[in-house]
C-alpha cells in the first residue's frame, strides 16, 4: 500500500510542475497519459485482465459475486497481510494455502474439463509453494487434508467418503505428483456429485409420510445399478446400450414392482445406509493409488 | 348401406415445433389438425378419407365422453400410421387415404355407446411406486458419473517401495 501511495504523490507532483504557463489542452493530455501509466504501473490493468479471463473461463452464474470473491482472495495474497506485526504462523499459512487451493478448485465444474484441469494445476502450485520451513512439493498429509475438507464442504457424510479416501489417499510423507493430484481431485468432486444424485434418488424413493424408504425398493434400485455397472468386456457402445435399457423407466419400474411383490416388508432403509451402499458402487470402480 | 358424410369442422393446422425452425419450403415437424363435430347426434364412424400432402406419419387421437359423469378422456386410435414409406421420396406423398374403423385397434370414436378399451395402457403398477422416469433419470446420471471415473485413470505411479503397507527393511528386496 505504501508503495502505491508514493507513486500517486509522484504523479501529482509531476502534474503540478507542468501546471504553470502550459496551455490547457496539453495539461489534459498529460493527465490522461499519466492516468493510463499509473494504472499500468500499479498493476491494475494486468490484474483486471487476469480477473476477466478467469470470469470467462469459469462462466459463473453470478459474475459480480464471483469477482468480489476473486478480489477478496487477492487481498489475502498481498504481502501487506500480516506485514507490520508478526508473520503468520505455519498453521495459519497452511490453512490459507488450503483455502486458496479450494477456491481455485471450485471455480469450474468438473465437467468443464479444460478449465477444471487448469484450476487443478494452479491449486497444485499453490499448495506446493515452499514456505520457510516447508520444502517445495505437495506432501501426502496436505493432500489428505484437502480431500477431507472438500468432502466436508460438499456435505458428504464421513462414512460415505471414508472408503474413497482410504483408496486414494497418500502417506503423509509421500510426495504427490500432479497427475495423481489431478485424478484425486476429479474423483473427489465427481463422488460429491454422485452422492448428491443418490440423495435426490433417495428422496424419490422415500415414503412421504415416514421419511424413510422401503428397503425392498432401495435395494432393487441399487441392485439394478450394480448390474448395469458390471463390466462385460464388450465394446463400449454395446455396454452403453445394455445399461441404457436396464436403467430405463420401464425396466426400473418392473424391478421395483417385482421387489415389492416378491419380498415381505422389513425394516426401512435409512438415508445414510442408502448413500453408503450407493457410494460403495462408485468407489469400487475407482483405481487405488499405488 | 350408403355412406353419409358427417358434418365436421376442420380447424387450421397448428405447428408444434421446438425453437425457430422455418424454411422457405414449409415447416417440418409435427402439425396438429383439430376436427370437431359440433352438435351431432351419436354416430358410428366407419371411415376417414383425406388426401395426403407430404405427411409421413399420422396419429389420430379422439376425445370422447363415455358418460355424463366421467370427464372426457383423450384416447389414441392410431399411432404413427405410416403414409409415406420413405419420407424423402414421393411415394405416398399426395395419395388419397382411407382409414377404416377396423384398422384402429381400439375402435373408439366420438359418442359411441360402447365402453372403450384404450389401445395403450401401461401394465398396471402397484399403487405408490415412485415415478419411474425420475428414478431412471437419477440412476442414469449416477451410472454415467461412475463410468466416467472408471474410464479416467492415471498411469502415474506414486513410487512406493513398501510391501503390503510395511516399510520394514527386512522385507525389501535387494534387487
Amino acid at each position: 500500500m505504501a508503495a502505491v501511495e508514493k507513486r500517486r504523490q509522484a504523479v501529482a507532483q509531476a502534474t503540478s510542475f507542468t501546471d504553470s504557463g502550459r496551455p490547457v489542452v496539453s495539461r489534459a493530455a498529460a493527465t490522461a497519459e499519466s492516468e493510463e501509466d499509473f494504472l499500468r504501473q500499479a498493476g491494475v490493468t494486468e490484474m483486471l485482465r487476469a480477473a476477466l479471463l478467469k470470469v470467462l473461463e469459469a462462466r459463473p452464474e453470478e459474475p459480480i459475486a464471483f469477482l468480489a470473491h476473486y478480489f477478496e482472495n487477492m487481498g489475502l495474497r498481498s504481502p501487506a497481510n500480516g506485514g507490520a506485526g508478526e508473520p503468520p504462523g505455519q498453521l495459519l499459512l497452511q490453512q490459507q494455502r488450503l483455502g486458496r487451493a479450494l477456491w481455485h478448485l471450485r471455480l469450474a465444474h468438473h465437467s468443464q474439463r479444460t478449465a477444471f484441469n487448469n484450476n487443478v494445476g494452479v491449486a497444485y502450485e499453490c499448495l506446493s509453494a515452499s514456505g520457510r520451513k516447508k520444502k517445495p512439493g505437495l506432501d501426502g498429509r496436505t493432500y489428505s487434508e484437502l480431500l477431507k475438507r472438500i468432502c466436508r464442504d460438499g456435505e458428504a457424510p464421513e462414512e460415505v467418503v471414508a472408503p474413497l479416501l482410504r483408496k486414494i489417499q497418500c502417506r503423509d510423507h509421500e510426495a504427490v505428483p500432479l497427475a495423481v493430484f489431478r485424478a484425486g481431485m476429479l474423483t473427489c468432486f465427481v463422488l460429491l456429485e454422485f452422492v448428491a444424485r443418490a440423495g435426490a434418488l433417495y428422496r424419490l424413493l422415500e415414503d412421504p409420510g415416514l421419511a424413510v424408504a422401503d428397503r425392498r425398493l432401495g435395494q432393487a434400485v441399487l441392485d439394478t445399478l450394480e448390474g448395469a455397472l458390471q463390466s462385460s468386456d464388450d465394446t463400449a457402445p454395446a455396454r452403453y446400450l445394455e445399461a441404457g435399457s436396464r436403467l430405463g423407466p420401464d425396466s426400473l419400474a418392473l424391478a421395483m414392482d417385482r421387489a415389492l411383490v416378491a419380498r415381505r416388508p422389513s425394516a426401512p432403509m435409512t438415508r445414510e445406509e442408502f448413500l453408503e451402499k450407493a457410494a460403495a458402487l462408485f468407489i469400487a470402480k475407482v483405481k487405488p493409488v499405488g | 348401406m350408403s355412406r353419409v358424410l358427417v358434418p365436421c369442422h376442420v380447424k387450421g393446422t397448428v405447428a408444434l415445433q421446438v425453437g425457430d425452425v422455418r424454411t422457405s419450403q414449409g415447416r417440418p415437424g409435427v402439425l396438429v389438425i383439430d376436427v370437431t363435430f359440433p352438435s351431432v347426434a351419436p354416430f358410428e364412424l366407419q371411415e376417414i378419407v383425406f388426401k395426403n400432402y407430404y405427411t409421413a406419419f399420422l396419429t389420430i387421437r379422439v376425445r370422447q365422453h363415455t358418460s355424463t359423469h366421467t370427464p372426457a378422456k383423450w384416447v389414441t386410435c392410431l399411432r404413427d400410421y405410416c403414409l409415406m414409406p420413405d419420407p424423402h421420396s414421393e411415394e405416398g406423398a399426395q395419395e388419397y387415404v382411407s382409414l377404416f374403423k377396423h384398422q384402429s385397434p381400439s375402435m373408439t370414436f366420438p359418442k359411441w355407446l360402447s365402453h372403450p378399451v384404450p389401445c395403450e395402457q401401461p401394465t398396471p403398477l402397484l399403487e405408490g411406486l415412485p415415478d419411474p422416469s425420475r428414478v431412471s433419470s437419477e440412476v442414469q446420471q449416477m451410472w454415467a458419473l461412475t463410468e466416467m471415473i472408471r474410464a479416467s485413470h492415471t498411469s502415474t505411479r506414486i513410487g512406493r517401495f513398501d510391501v503390503d503397507g510395511c516399510y520394514d527393511l527386512n522385507l525389501l528386496s535387494y534387487t
